[in-house]
């Protein structure tokens, strides 16, 4: 059983790890864009 | 009505809406997926427990492959009908892809061990998913420009073309030359050669990958359209 749940915990560290990176990198520049008076019409 | 669609700020507006819906199933799919892999679905005959790998590995295997050809078929229109939007979703797609990839290359080589002896041969499928994580790679750094980004993306489109002759040589590897890997359980012509009980955890894992994998895309995506307006802005204030 190690074998899968190492697979599974790496699977879903990888998942998650671009999704919260994804997200952080949106967050970011979004509030770049704050700071620079920039808006965007959505 | 077409045009309202490509129109960058109603991609934005509609991909705000979709992703937390997208993610809702993600999360309820993957829960109930991990249950029944771990769970609810009987370990295998020959193989024993190790066989629910299958249900993560076979997923990203899928999605990689998927992503991929979505990559390809976009780059072809963007390059034909000269549509810049395209090559942004092309340039989204392609790190979730990767970590697709990536995934399916780990847990294939933590299932080879204890059913091959071996975590790693170079047998024509292995070789072939490999090469086509060096393919993601390579479209991610030659479109990671921000100086030409024009050139750039077409070249990375030009790598996503070439590149999908990959994609059929991963899928018929199998039966092409004599590997290791076993052949095409779900994904061929004949019925399905697995019982349903294995069956049912795999499609409800594929569908949550699948969702999660659109939940990032469309982040990702939305990234891509607000860091294009930002640097115009940008250059546009700098200029004046």
């Amino acid at each position: 059983m190690t074998f899968v749940l190492t697979s599974y915990v790496i699977a879903f560290t990888f998942l998650g790890g671009l999704f919260f990176l994804s997200r952080q990198q949106k967050k970011r520049l979004e509030d770049r864009m704050k700071r620079a008076n920039i808006h965007h019409d959505a | 009505m077409i045009y309202n669609f490509t129109r960058p700020s109603t991609i934005l507006q509609r991909s705000r809406t979709l992703v937390p819906w997208c993610l809702g199933f993600a999360l309820i799919l993957g829960i109930l997926g991990v249950y029944m892999g771990l769970i609810w679905s009987p370990a295998d005959y020959q193989q024993g427990d190790v066989v629910r790998i299958m249900y993560v590995h076979v997923p990203a295997s899928w999605g990689a492959m998927a992503v991929y050809t979505i990559m390809a078929i976009s780059s072809a229109i963007a390059l034909i009908k000269r549509i810049p939007l395209l090559h942004l979703i092309t340039q989204a797609a392609a790190p979730v892809g990767l970590v697709l990839c990536l995934i399916s290359l780990i847990t294939g080589s933590i299932w080879g061990y204890p059913t091959w002896g071996t975590w790693w041969v170079w047998d024509a499928r292995l070789t072939s998913m490999l090469l086509l994580a060096f393919l993601y790679s390579g479209y991610i750094l030659v479109t990671h420009n921000d100086e030409y980004p024009e050139k750039s993306l077409s070249m990375g489109a030009f790598i996503a073309i070439i590149g999908w002759i990959n994609v059929p040589i991963i899928k018929w590897s199998v039966e092409w030359w004599h590997t290791l890997h076993q052949p095409a359980s779900i994904m061929r012509f004949a019925k399905p050669a697995i019982h349903w009980t294995m069956l049912f955890p795999l499609l409800t894992m594929a569908f949550a990958f699948a969702f999660f994998a659109i939940t990032i895309f469309l982040m990702r995506l939305q990234y891509l359209l607000l860091h294009r307006h930002f640097l115009s802005n940008h250059f546009r204030q700098d200029r004046s």
